[in-house]
């Protein structure tokens, strides 16, 4: 009997001890590398790096450009009609969330010293992105507070205080300087490094925020707008003469312009830098799908600003043709509207089906305008049944030589012929149009200005530029609050012989169809800046709100 | 002290040696009837014996010598060396046993051929005194279970006197009547007593029913049980007959509804995917842990993989009695116990089954035809758009071809409208099949006892030529050993698996499409030989066909439960127990190519154009070891001291790994290597987790009235930082059983009366949801960037920030509550009051964004929830032959964010009202008329392009916008339209028997609930390219029915307006279900016992067949988050036989 209660007292003795060894509690994760073990290798670099390629723009649903006055949508935008509400602002999350991340490499740059020289290119992949989102920041809000370290949940700077525009502009140009220097070429990246940052992309990135801030500055009268143009134009002018980089102009002139955004124009020497879809890793957007239920529809401001084929806006050339059929005023028109907008019964077809018959009103199928949008859409099947696998191109060559010559414009007030040709003339000779010249403006008595804006805005149409030249040019008061119309409808096949009918239609006094009226749209000053979350407000008492919000 | 065992056998297994090699030979039913047949050996074998004086060892020697007997005795009980002398001829041996030990104090029990010498107990001494001399009338008869089985030990009383016996082991007994008795009392633990009225009776065959109400049942508590009379805390316990004989599919399938204060939901009727929640008492807390811990027997434990009939017992630990399991116990715990043999008991063979016919309930109604082309002209005209079949003619001339039945309309594009009405629920829907099978085994010897079941169930879906069904196979060996009297030795094995079929794309994607695809599609093209497509729809049938691929997905688990019980004296026992449970998964997806056509049979490209193969192993290591004691004792007779106290260290390791593979060029040998390996895929993961904890438990009982009990556990985690790493939690409960005073007593109302308070405090600790290592700064690495030609580039990232104070969520929970029994306990009942505090719940502390990342969660949240639970029962014996009961159970909670960290927000989540709060607008009716829609428009907020017929929401601050919030941030025009929690949930339970019948029904419901649907249930025209569903067909409002309850059909932008949350859109999601309802029939045992059998019974009965509730449009009361890709739940008729022999 005893010895049954020693031998099961000490049995219980024996487990209960060892339930009492702490040590087993300590564990550390099996699947997930711990933060002090990383940044070891240029490798760990790489893949930090990495993360930051799916923030790229990327394929909209239908593109972009809702915001503005060049494309209508179903229902009414509230940038574009001035009834944004502070709690539907942009949030600035994001932003600093790539801040902090960004900063997070070039923190440990620092402190990888023995393998400085091989991930320095990473740390400018960082800089460059880093860059991109204070330019987010600043072009949105204004003035932000500038976090340039990693914050921990004491950090002082929690609560800071907005840096002044300048200021960070300031750093914006140092990161991006550095990321210049430390990128390499486009002709120097490995095949398999394809995609990635390079110089030129800085540079383009450059050009595109010096531009901003330059003309910002003019029209909102801050800041230092003449060194911010030549810093623009510097960019432009070095990634121009690295010769890295050059215009699309595929097989034909009638289609040039819209295969740089499709299959055939994929990886041309146009795409500075894309966001990149890929069929194996089944990495796909259902763009031409998108694009096909016309949701986001070009209005008439889009369609009238296409110049005739010599040269002239439709106000005063005599090769327009007018209103009076559905295909008439697409005759004798820079191709790229054309390649923009569908051509009523030019035989575009979806998996089969035609779809280039307007069908005014919103809804599915539908044009608002009665335009329909062309831009993004691939004749290819896989990409007609939301598979689509062509990239989005958010760095363009098409894009530094606008920002050149508009640039150059600026800050000059001119601009000459053979700079004209570096830049606007390339765009127009891939669809065969007339040069833009001095003369030709001078003996037309057309505004330079006026025609490099234009030129702008048709070739980047439907690529998101549109509302924030607006802002910065400070003519969104002007352009906006107007009806937003589309085809003319009074008197045409529109109304006489209708591809559909039962609809209700509102026309203007002069018979074109108003997809979003005048009298539901306003532009107030506030506008130009957006207001800062409130929630970030309430968090920190150092935070000013933006004036008018 | 000497105590030697003199053991007469040699191996303690011999008892049932016979038995076990019979059963391996795994014909169980012939080996069965073998058993049968041995049990009667003591019976049938006669001994003929001529011993004069010889010592009582010699005779039990020559009775070993002439049979197959064998005796074991203790030495020490009596004099073996006794001189006797015996003469019989062709006895049986109990009555040579008999004649052998008159007049000794040497009792005997038989048990198959192993006979057991020992001391008459004590209880049965006063059957010794003189009455036994007097001429006396004898009864006899057998005590059993409902299922026929006998007890043995069962106690026999006659009425007023102080005369009884006991049943013996096979539940056999005999009692002298003295005059002026009239009336037996039986009586055993856990059942409930009958009283018989004696009469001219001589044989008396005893049926005791179970009775899981009865003050003496066992509760199974945490490290012990206790008497339900003496339970200090508010615990619910139910038997395991509740799950049996119910066509159910899963345990938590039967238990719904049953236990007040346990509420159980499912989100979906499919065969194996249920996705069964369980929640005790409401939320406690934001960051799940809202559900209980189960434990099965003791060890953490998977409900979905237990066979529901090898359940004995069912406990809800509520309130501070869950502090016994500390940090994991905010969420209560669900203790199950399995069962086991008894010892002692002849072998019993259970067989029980069913089938059940599924059939289809509360399918969402389809619009036919010409409702769906009447809707979509009037919805796409109001929108300004062209109506679908515009293009057949006017609305008038499209209605009349749908009434001819015309010939599809070819409108290019290889696009048709079609004219006659496709039977898509025929096509896709079908009843379905069920059955349950369980072989259960039981008995025991003198040391031992065993239990072993063999489970099997499938339930096939309602899905045709589908994958669609789930199939679980349970097998069980529970067995506990007296190694010696002191040692005891309990070892329960499962295995479970569980096979799941699902078709390539997911059984809920069929209904998704079938909810949204227009109603007009035909299933086959034109030469009827391809599943149509058109315009990029899905074809559900085609999704639901077995040729698309099959998923098929195991688990299994192996549970070794081992626990060695010593006793060093009656006082203080010491137990160890060691628990493993070993669960693997696996996955294997097929997806074959799948092919698109036209109905005029051209093809329509692809939805797959190569097939793939993905699979994935998994495999999780639980260990758990316990060890702990147990102190009792009862000092000066009324202070009554129970003390135990442990230790425990559980860890868990789980690891998966995945592989794929595309192109297979032949599907006729799936295996991942003869796929193409240019695009393989392959990943794995793996995670632990560890929990050392050290608890304890006092009792005090004063004079059997005043309880006290307190609790306490100490849990270490690996899951915080070591500084934050170990939490305390401890409880009080305090109960009066104020039945026993004096005072009470004389009252003659009370036959029990007791009221509880407890407060305790619990841990909040959910290890399954990740967050595993927060307090150790990780990067995440993943993700796929396609850089060069498809170079697969992964990337790094921060793993959040982390936080080293995180540390348990901690929640108070007070109960108070009291249960009672009166009129001679035929009511009986229980209600409790109740509030949870989690006063340092885990929130991410809101920091500005300039930080760059989700600040960690961090213990700054308060959450309080308050309710009630009120369970009565009525059981009343109307005569021997009728009886019949009525319980009922009333429970409810709500809950309060009480602090968030300042966060007001109009969410789901906010400070100040419940979890799940729906926030809406003020429905204000629908704009009848211009002047209406002109003075509305003079708001801002609305959509510009509102119009007649759309709805109007009030303008609560009356700031001229209609906004969530004002300027200010402040609320402006939304306000509580309720929450999706369950309230007021009832459950009723009608019982009733009459003869060899029974009968059975049990209803639950929800007394109210808000339900908001989503998706394609929740607009008409949700998605232009969407089918309106039936509900909103004539309801909506048009000129000519201006009362409608919904405003108008349009594909506009406005139809998201109208639909916008309010009390319009809101449903009334109360019901009551009728979940089961049984009739039975057990036939006579007269007509069993001459075949051997010992009870038969065969029921029908029916699980969900009613449903009371306001929805229409075949919306399922269930289906608590309106998803439109809801698996319907069916009905199931069901036929079954219960069979032990």
């Amino acid at each position: 009997m005893k010895n049954y209660n020693i031998k099961f007292l000490t049995l219980f003795v024996t487990v209960a001890m060892l339930l009492g060894c702490e040590k087993d509690l300590n564990l550390a994760p099996l699947d997930q590398v711990s933060d002090a073990s990383f940044w070891k290798v240029p490798g760990d670099f790489e893949k930090a790096a990495n993360a930051f390629y799916r923030s790229l723009a990327s394929h909209a649903n239908g593109g972009y450009d809702q915001n503005s006055d060049i494309t209508v949508g179903g229902s009414s935008n509230v940038n574009s009609n001035g009834s944004l509400i502070i709690d539907n602002g942009p949030n600035w999350n994001g932003s600093y969330s790539t801040i902090r991340a960004t900063t997070r490499i070039t923190e440990n740059y620092e402190k990888a010293l023995d393998i400085q020289s091989d991930i320095a290119r990473y740390a400018a992949e960082a800089r460059f992105f880093r860059a991109r989102a204070y330019h987010n920041l600043v072009s949105t809000f204004g003035d932000v507070p500038l976090i340039t370290k990693v914050l921990t949940l004491e950090s002082e700077e929690l609560d800071a205080p907005r840096a002044s525009r300048a200021d960070v502009v300031a750093y914006i140009l140092e990161d991006l300087n550095w990321a210049i220097a430390n990128l390499p070429l486009q002709s120097e990246l490995a095949t398999n490094e394809i995609g990635r940052v390079t110089k030129g992309a800085a540079l383009a990135l450059k050009s595109r925020i010096f531009l901003f801030e330059g003309t910002w500055a003019k029209y909102h009268a801050s800041g230092d707008a003449s060194g911010y143009l030549t810093t623009s134009i510097n960019a432009s002018q070095e990634l121009i003469g690295s010769g890295e980089y050059a215009i699309f102009m595929g097989s034909s002139t009638a289609e040039a312009y819209r295969n740089v955004f499709l299959e055939a124009g994929e990886g041309s020497s146009e795409s500075i830098l894309a966001r990149r879809y890929n069929l194996d890793l089944e990495i796909s957007h259902n763009t031409t799908r998108w694009v096909s239920t016309f949701h986001n529809a070009p209005t008439k401001k889009l369609a009238d600003m296409y110049v005739c084929t010599d040269g002239l806006p439709i106000s005063i050339s005599p090769l327009f043709q007018g209103y009076d059929t559905m295909i008439s005023e697409f005759e004798n028109r820079d191709p790229r509207m054309s390649q923009t907008i569908i051509t009523p019964n030019s035989g575009v077809a979806q998996l089969g089906s035609l779809i280039d018959l307007p069908s005014i009103g919103s809804g599915n199928g539908n044009s608002n305008s009665g335009y329909l949008s062309y831009k993004f859409f691939s004749d290819n099947e896989e990409s007609q049944l939301g598979k689509g696998y062509y990239d989005y191109i958010e760095f363009r060559y098409a894009e530094v030589l606008l920002n050149y010559a508009e640039a150059l414009y600026e800050k000059n007030g001119s601009i000459s012929d053979a700079n004209l040709n570096t830049s606007i003339n390339k765009l127009r000779a891939r669809v065969g149009m007339l040069s833009l010249t001095n003369t030709l403006v001078t003996s037309n008595s057309l505004d330079m200005l006026e025609e490099i804006r234009r030129e702008r805005t048709i070739e980047l149409a439907y690529e998101g530029f549109r509302y924030n030249d607006l802002r910065r040019w400070k003519q969104a008061e002007n352009l906006l609050p107007v009806n937003l119309r589309g085809v003319k409808y009074t008197g045409t096949e529109y109304e006489t012989s209708p591809p559909n009918n039962s609809k209700t239609i509102s026309v203007d006094s002069e018979g074109f169809v108003i997809a979003d009226n005048v009298s539901l749209r306003s532009c107030d000053q506030k506008l130009y800046l957006f207001p800062i979350p409130v929630e970030q407000i309430k968090l920190n008492p150092n935070l000013t709100q933006n004036p008018g919000w | 002290m000497k105590k030697r065992m003199k053991l007469r056998s040699i191996s303690p297994f011999r008892i049932n040696f016979d038995l076990k090699m019979k059963l391996s030979t795994l014909l169980i039913i012939v080996a069965l009837f073998q058993v049968k047949a041995n049990e009667t050996y003591s019976q049938k074998t006669k001994l003929t014996l001529n011993e004069q004086n010889v010592s009582i060892e010699r005779v039990l020697d020559k009775i070993e010598t002439l049979s197959d007997f064998k005796f074991a005795y203790n030495e020490k009980i009596f004099n073996y060396q006794r001189i006797v002398s015996i003469n019989v001829h062709k006895e049986r041996i109990s009555s040579i046993l008999d004649k052998l030990f008159i007049d000794t104090n040497v009792d005997f029990e038989v048990y198959n051929k192993q006979i057991i010498l020992k001391i008459r107990q004590q209880s049965l001494s006063f059957l010794d005194g003189d009455q036994s001399k007097q001429e006396r009338k004898k009864v006899s008869g057998t005590v059993t279970d409902e299922a026929g089985i006998p007890l043995p030990g069962t106690s026999i009383i006659i009425e007023g006197k102080l005369i009884g016996t006991e049943s013996d082991f096979d539940g056999n007994y005999s009692i002298s009547i003295p005059d002026g008795a009239t009336t037996l009392i039986i009586s055993y633990v856990g059942y409930q007593t009958q009283k018989i009225i004696i009469g001219n009776q001589t044989v008396i065959n005893i049926t005791l029913k179970e009775d899981s109400n009865s003050l003496e049942e066992v509760v199974v508590l945490g490290y012990g049980t206790r008497s339900r009379k003496t339970i200090a805390g508010s615990v619910s316990q139910i038997s395991g007959k509740v799950l049996e004989n119910r066509p159910i599919t899963n345990v938590m399938n039967g238990l719904q509804g049953v236990l007040p204060g346990l509420t159980i939901t499912r989100s979906s009727g499919r065969p194996g995917g249920e996705n069964y929640q369980l929640n005790v008492r409401g939320l406690s807390s934001l960051n799940g842990g809202n559900s209980p811990l189960i434990l099965i027997d003791g060890i953490e434990g998977d409900l979905n993989l237990l066979n529901p009939n090898d359940i004995k017992t069912t406990t809800l630990l509520k309130d501070a009695s869950a502090v016994i399991y500390g940090a994991r116990a905010a969420g209560g715990v669900l203790l199950i116990t399995t069962k086991t043999g008894k010892k002692n008991q002849t072998p019993q063979v259970t067989y029980s089954t069913n089938y059940s016919t599924n059939v289809i309930s509360n399918l969402t109604e389809r619009v036919n035809l010409k409702q769906w082309v009447e809707m979509d002209w009037e919805a796409k005209t109001a929108a300004g758009a062209g109506a679908q079949f515009s293009g057949g003619g006017t609305l008038q001339e499209v209605l009349d071809k749908i009434d001819r039945g015309a010939e599809p309309d070819d409108i290019g594009g290889n696009s048709f409208l079609f004219y006659k009405l496709e039977d898509w629920d025929g096509a896709l829907f079908d009843d379905a099949t069920q059955q349950n099978h369980n072989i259960t085994i039981t008995g025991g010897s003198e040391r031992s006892d065993y239990s072993t079941s063999l489970g099997f169930t499938r339930t096939d879906g309602i899905l045709k030529n589908a994958w669609d069904s789930n199939e679980r196979v349970n097998l069980r060996l529970n067995h506990g050993y007296d190694i010696t009297s002191r040692l005891r030795l309990e070892t329960k094995i499962s295995f479970d698996r569980n096979r799941n079929l699902e078709g390539a794309w997911g059984s809920n994607e069929v209904f998704n499409q079938r909810n949204k695809i227009f109603t007009w599609f035909p299933v086959f093209s034109e030469s009827g030989n391809n599943y149509v497509t058109q315009w990029g729809f899905g074809n559900p049938r085609q999704i639901a066909n077995r040729d698309q691929g099959k998923r098929t997905n195991i688990s299994e688990n192996l549970r070794g439960n081992f626990k060695l019980n010593y006793k060093v004296n009656d006082d203080l026992k010491f137990y160890t127990q060691v628990g493993i449970n070993k669960g693997e998964g696996s996955r294997e997806n097929f997806s074959a190519v799948s092919l698109r056509w036209n109905y005029n049979d051209t093809s329509a490209g692809t939805y797959r154009s190569k097939n793939n193969l993905f699979l994935s192993s998994s495999e999780s290591n639980y260990k758990n070891l316990t060890a702990y004691f147990d102190y009792h004792k009862i000092f000066a007779n009324k202070h009554d001291i129970s003390l135990m106290g442990g230790a425990s260290h559980e860890e868990n390791e789980n690891k998966s790994f995945w592989a794929s593979r595309q192109d297979f060029a032949q599907t006729e040998v799936l295996s991942l290597n003869l796929g193409d390996a240019e695009n393989m895929e392959n990943g794995a993961n793996a995670s632990h987790w560890a929990i050392k904890s050290f608890f304890g438990r006092f009792t005090y009982t004063f004079d059997s009235k005043y309880i006290a009990e307190i609790n306490y556990r100490r849990d270490g985690t690996s899951v915080f930082s070591p500084d934050k790493r170990w939490g305390d939690f401890g409880g009080v409960n305090l109960a009066w059983l104020a039945s026993e005073e004096a005072f009470i007593e004389n009252l003659n109302i009370f036959d029990h009366l007791k009221l509880r308070v407890s407060q305790g405090t619990t841990g909040n600790q959910n290890l399954n949801t990740g967050n595993l290592y927060d307090y150790i700064a990780l990067i995440n690495i993943g993700g796929q960037y396609p850089f060069g030609n498809g170079e697969k580039a992964q990337s790094a990232s921060e793993g959040g920030l982390v936080s080293e104070n995180r540390t348990w969520e901690n929640l108070k929970t007070t109960n108070f509550g009291f249960d009672f029994a009166v009129l001679n306990s035929k009511l009986s009942g229980s209600f409790d009051l109740f509030k949870k505090e989690n006063n340092n719940m885990l929130l991410g502390v809101n920091l500005p964004s300039v930080l760059g990342g989700a600040p960690p969660a961090q213990n700054i949240g308060s959450l309080e929830s308050t309710g009630f639970e009120l369970s009565l029962k009525w059981t009343d014996q109307l005569s021997e032959d009728f009886s019949y009961s009525v319980g009922a159970y009333l429970s409810d909670n709500t809950n309060k964010l009480v602090d968030l960290d300042g966060r007001d927000r109009v969410s789901s989540t906010r400070e100040g009202y419940a979890l799940g709060t729906v926030f809406g607008y003020v429905w204000d009716g629908i704009i009848q008329n211009q002047v209406e829609l002109n003075e509305y428009k003079s708001l801002t907020g609305i959509p510009t392009n509102i119009a007649i017929g759309d709805a109007r929401y009030k303008d609560v601050n009356g700031d001229g916008r209609i906004s969530v919030y004002d300027d200010n941030g402040n609320d402006a025009d939304v306000v509580d339209l309720g929450t999706n929690s369950a309230r007021y949930s009832f459950g009723v339970n009608l019982a009733a028997r009459y003869k060899g019948f029974d009968a059975s029904a049990f209803i639950q419901g929800v007394g109210k609930r808000t339900v908001f649907y989503s998706g394609a249930f929740a607009i008409p025209f949700e998605q232009p390219w969407w089918q309106p569903l039936k509900r909103f067909y004539g309801n909506t409002w048009t000129p000519e029915n201006p009362t409608a309850k919904y405003p108008r059909l349009t594909t506009g932008g406005t139809r998201h307006w109208n639909y916008r949350n309010s009390e319009n859109t809101k449903v009334n999601g109360a019901y009551a279900r009728l979940k089961n309802i049984t009739v039975g029939y057990s036939l006579p045992k007269n007509v069993l016992e001459k075949a051997g059998i010992s009870s038969l019974r065969l029921y029908l009965s029916g699980e969900d067949l009613f449903t009371i509730d306001a929805i229409d449009g075949g919306y399922d009361a269930e289906n608590t988050d309106g998803s439109d890709t809801f698996y319907p739940f069916t009905k199931r008729y069901s036929v079954g036989l219960t069979l032990t022999f």
